[in-house]
């Protein structure tokens, strides 16, 4: 489950129209999501709201053997902040739940629409209680393009750690170099999407499909420890469902790990996700499999079929919007009037394009039926209420298993899981009386959270 | 004194494995478990005990324990099992802690093949009540072999961003762990250390004086190897310093706090059935303490204390140095032939030259009761064997430099170095002394002050004479009586061939040091040398009382001997009676004359050590 300070950034983002999924580092946000998701460790409760609609702040309070929390305030200048965030009564499970994400890299080829804005920046400020930590952040975002992260922390216990990112990301390109006083970690990571140009091997006139490929670099400069990686991407719908795939594939040369996952939605209220990890010098492998079930309102099931044809048709322009590949969509009749208007007397301008829309009617019609399922499909899981998911994931050489609810309550956005474990080997050999008697499972760690936000 | 380890305990196959089992958990607990370290075997051969507890270092977690476990002493035989070690350690050793080790280490091979050793240099017991004993111990280990294998982490980003504050670390998609199986030899460990020991009633403490460590290390991963020792050098400064002296001092803690209450709960029972209670308690102290452990209570150190006082006896001049003694101006018994070989004389540098000689002239003297030790023999005079001259084998130049040492060795400065005079009768061997003397003009050779002419006609290797301080064991034998006092220095022969040969065999058995007795000189000198036949006969008659008392007179006049040092320690000096004043000559006299019985012991003097000010007559 998202925090509300999580929420308000992401609102934040979008409001300054800033996609932070076009980044190296949630390349591999879809199966981490499926695979691994956090796990509340302790009871806790969490009262947020909006005093003003540019502050915003949050109680939280834990029991972890000892009671502790944290109070955060928030502070931004960005505009319409009060009409993206939503109270937890108001947001949908899926938005507020770490969930499948197709990440579709999100570039506008629109007619330069966006007005230039003002620096707007955003303020965050963390202390937690009894240990008097803090937390700080500052995001600005700088011009258009690039946008500036300054995250610190502060404690008594020698921890003063200061970690700058600075982002500059043009839709096709993604770059971000990062600076941690820890350790003097310097990093870079860069992320490039292919467009969805239709090749002479790529028939099709609708390519919903996207490439994307990136890589990172760091080396922490005081232990001169060295990483690095490159990933593939590769996202998908299926044509005849329209339900979205995701497949990565990942390598890191210095330790010759490979990684490649799978993760698919493959109904409206379930998704799988599938990690495979090979390392090449010691041989090792690893299989986790994860899966979410999404459980839908009583009242929600009954009406949507009878709502949806409705919905499709009035949203299919909204809809419209979010796609990258509005070069291939047709012009809009707003600005084909603009165009008319400049060349009203060219009547044979206007004759070709009704030829081509004949000659091309067949494909034109395929590829509206794609983009109509495809468009169904998201519609459907936007636009569907759910109540509850089941997330499960295990892993083969961890020999674990993680369970997690997530729901909502009246209100309240719930979030409770656990993870279990099996004993090591070694220790029962150690004492062969316990592997007889005891269970060979334990939960690491298990918890519940709620939230409430108005 | 040195210490043989058990070689049954060593070949014990039980032993290895507890050695192994114990260095394993020792490398494995986790940090600053002072307050349980794991108890080795070692401490019950009565050796400082050592213990093992990782250190809060991050790589250098394994290898600074794995410095300690050379001096743990293993067995003689491989053993090649690994041990299996609970991972629950792992667990709760969740602290934010940067750590590369993704396994417990393994101690794979133990193999000590020569048996090492324990050396006690010096060894002072006192009853005084703060210390019970204090120690200078040489410990020895050689070609030990020592292998560990443990996996460490070779992502560091991971380990990196594993124990960061999740806020500000950057999310790395590579973030995959990679462990690498890692194997440490340490082969040939060769460890030498001079350890000072403090057994106090609260605990032991052992401080590592001169400690050299060396060993061959080999590791799996070569490019980490040289860092890796690099580190361990630099630790091991740490480790001998501060680490396990600590280390030590807390578990001797639990063992003498362990000990009390076994105390108390003998007292508190039947006096009767002490012995039955101490086996009944035994076993509740099974747990860290071996039972010969049980013998390092205050009472048998009380014990061993008196025996030690019963060894240190004879008094020698502090100032001369290189002499292993830590009460000034006492020499043990058992270093005297080694003192005594050190001494410049001829003698002693051409002692294979008069060792067969010597002998029979040996069988001759043991009439005496009290001469015993066989050291007298080589501890003689400043002599040169007659074998050396006969097969020409003397050195002209090297005579020369132990001369002159024999002779700067005397503290009167003053004195005026006397030319000797020889004459020789036979005509081959005074040519050699003539050219002898003609080239060492400058030799100042300290003579006999009234032998001179009658050396040459013995017949024997008595060419070259000095008086030297060389010892005789047992033989303070001064003197109940002050004529006994001539007694002893009956070491010339040309006295014994003065008066009647009979009694020549029976003195010149009881050649002393001559100048240990500066009485000797002045009564010679002064023509009292009617005294001697009297006392010769009455020292003859009479061996058992002065037997007996020997000691206790010696140390009565301890410190007026102690004053005395200088002159009777200057061979030149003292042994010519010419060059003593008449003053000096008065003092000794007095000196001896008030002579009585008084007690034996360390505490001669009749302080308490510790009870007073003065620091304890030894230097640790």
């Amino acid at each position: 489950m998202l925090d509300y300070m999580h929420h308000i950034l992401r609102s934040f983002e979008q409001s300054t129209n800033w996609n932070c999924d076009n980044s190296y580092a949630n390349i591999t946000a879809t199966s981490q999501a499926l695979l691994n998701f956090n796990i509340p460790t302790a009871f806790e409760f969490q009262v947020s709201g909006a005093t003003t609609p540019y502050t915003f702040n949050t109680l939280r309070v834990s029991t972890q053997k000892i009671l502790n929390g944290s109070l955060t305030y928030l502070y931004t200048d960005a505009e319409n902040l009060d009409k993206i965030v939503q109270s937890s009564t108001s947001i949908y499970l899926q938005d507020a739940a770490q969930t499948y994400k197709y990440l579709q890299p999100f570039y506008n080829h629109k007619f330069d629409d966006i007005k230039p804005t003002t620096p707007k920046s955003l303020y965050y400020g963390k202390i937690y209680f009894p240990n008097s930590n803090l937390e700080a952040m500052i995001v600005k975002r700088l011009n258009r393009y690039t946008q500036l992260t300054l995250k610190c922390l502060s404690s008594f216990k020698d921890y003063n750690i200061l970690t700058c990112y600075w982002q500059r990301d043009t839709g096709r390109n993604s770059q971000e170099a990062i600076f941690s006083t820890n350790d003097f970690l310097c990093g870079y990571r860069c992320l490039h999407n292919f467009l969805g140009v239709p090749s002479k091997t790529n028939m099709s006139l609708y390519n919903n499909s996207s490439l994307s490929i990136g890589g990172e670099l760091w080396l922490g400069l005081i232990t001169l420890s060295p990483g690095c990686s490159t990933t593939l991407r590769y996202c998908t719908h299926s044509p005849n469902t329209g339900r979205p795939l995701t497949l990565t594939f990942t390598w890191n040369p210095l330790f010759g790990h490979l990684s490649s996952t799978y993760s698919a939605k493959s109904s409206s209220n379930t998704t799988f996700g599938v990690k495979y990890d090979f390392n090449l010098y010691s041989i090792e492998s690893n299989l986790s499999f994860g899966c979410e079930f999404w459980k839908r309102s009583r009242n929600e099931t009954n009406n949507s079929p009878s709502n949806l044809p409705a919905n499709s048709e009035s949203e299919s322009v909204s809809k419209g919007e979010s796609l990258m590949y509005h070069h291939l969509t047709a012009p809009n009749a707003s600005h084909f009037n603009n165009l008319a208007t400049i060349k009203t007397n060219d009547k044979q301008r206007e004759q070709i394009l009704s030829d081509l829309a004949a000659t091309f009617s067949t494909s034109l019609r395929k590829m509206d039926e794609e983009k109509y399922t495809i468009q169904q499909f998201t519609k459907l899981i936007n636009n569907s209420d759910f109540t509850s998911v089941w997330k499960f994931s295990f892993s083969l050489k961890d020999k674990n298993l993680k369970a997690l609810w997530e729901g909502k309550f009246k209100g309240f956005l719930l979030s409770a899981g656990t993870e279990l474990r099996k004993t090591d080997m070694a220790s029962s050999i150690q004492d062969p009386l316990s592997q007889n008697q005891k269970l060979s499972i334990y939960p690491v760690k298990f918890g519940l959270q709620l939230q409430y936000a108005t | 004194m040195s210490f043989r380890f058990n070689a049954e305990v060593f070949k014990d196959n039980s032993f290895n494995e507890n050695i192994k089992e114990k260095l394993t958990k020792a490398l494995n607990s986790s940090t600053s478990s002072s307050s349980s370290p794991v108890v080795t075997r070692s401490e019950t051969c009565g050796e400082a005990p050592y213990a093992g507890c990782s250190d809060a270092v991050p790589l250098g977690a394994a290898t600074v324990t794995e410095q300690r476990t050379p001096q743990s002493r293993g067995s003689t035989t491989t053993t090649t099992t690994t041990t299996t070690i609970s991972p629950k350690t792992r667990s709760t050793m969740s602290s934010k802690k940067l750590d590369i080790l993704k396994s417990e280490i393994i101690v794979s091979k133990v193999n000590f093949p020569t048996m090492p050793e324990l050396e006690i240099l010096d060894l002072d017991i006192s009853a005084q009540p703060r210390s019970l004993v204090k120690g200078i111990c040489k410990i020895s280990c050689r070609d030990a072999m020592l292998q560990i294998q443990t996996e460490i982490e070779s992502n560091l980003l991971l380990v990196y961003s594993d124990y960061s504050p999740d806020f500000t670390t950057p999310t790395m998609i590579c973030k995959d762990s990679f462990t690498i199986p890692i194997t440490m030899v340490f082969s040939e460990i060769r460890l030498e250390a001079i350890t000072n020991l403090f057994v106090k009633n609260s605990g032991i403490g052992i401080s590592f004086n001169d400690v050299n460590l060396d060993f061959k290390f080999d590791c799996s991963i070569k490019i980490l190897q040289s860092t890796i020792e690099k580190r361990l050098k630099k630790s091991m400064q740490m480790l001998f310093k501060e680490v396990l002296p600590s280390v030590i001092f807390n578990m001797s803690q639990t063992l003498f706090t362990a000990e009390e209450t076994n105390r108390n709960v003998i007292e508190g029972s039947d006096k009767g059935d002490e012995e039955r209670d101490c086996t009944k308690t035994v076993p509740l102290l099974k747990v860290m303490l071996e039972e010969s452990d049980l013998e390092l209570s205050p009472a048998n150190m009380l014990r061993l204390s008196t025996l030690i006082s019963s060894r240190q006896t004879l008094s020698l001049n502090a100032t001369v140095l290189n002499v292993p003694s830590t009460i000034p101006g006492c020499l043990e018994r058992q270093n005297l032939r080694r003192f005594n070989s050190r001494i410049p004389s001829l003698s002693n540098y051409y002692a294979n030259f008069c060792e067969k000689k010597e002998k029979p002239a040996d069988m001759k003297r043991s009439t005496s009761s009290l001469v015993s030790n066989y050291a007298f023999h080589e501890a003689d005079q400043n002599i040169l064997p007659a074998k050396v001259l006969e097969g020409n084998a003397y050195d002209l130049k090297t005579i020369t430099s132990i001369q002159n040492r024999v002779f700067e060795r005397s503290t009167d400065e003053n004195v005026r170095p006397r030319r000797r005079k020889i004459k020789i009768a036979k005509s081959k061997k005074s040519s050699n002394h003539e050219s002898l003397k003609d080239k060492d003009n400058t030799n100042r050779e300290p003579s006999n002050a009234s032998g001179e002419g009658e050396t040459t006609e013995v017949d024997s290797p008595l060419s070259i004479q000095s008086e030297d301080p060389i010892l005789t064991a047992p033989r303070p034998l001064k003197l109940i009586k002050p004529f006994s006092l001539m007694t002893a220095p009956c070491r010339s022969e040309f006295e014994s061939r003065a008066y009647s040969p009979a009694t020549l065999n029976s003195v010149s058995t009881l050649k002393l040091p001559v100048n240990l007795n500066p009485m000797y000189f002045s009564q010679t000198d002064k023509p009292s040398l009617n005294f001697e036949p009297q006392i010769v006969v009455s020292r003859a008659n009479s061996p058992r009382k002065l037997n007996l008392l020997e000691e206790t007179n010696y140390f009565n006049y301890r410190p007026e001997l102690h004053k005395l040092r200088s002159t009777i320690y200057s061979p030149l000096g003292k042994n010519n009676a010419v060059l003593l004043s008449g003053k000096e000559l008065s003092e000794q006299r007095q000196l001896f004359e008030k002579r009585r019985l008084s007690f034996v012991g360390l505490n001669y003097k009749g302080i308490n050590w510790g009870s007073d000010d003065e620091p304890p007559p030894y230097i640790i």
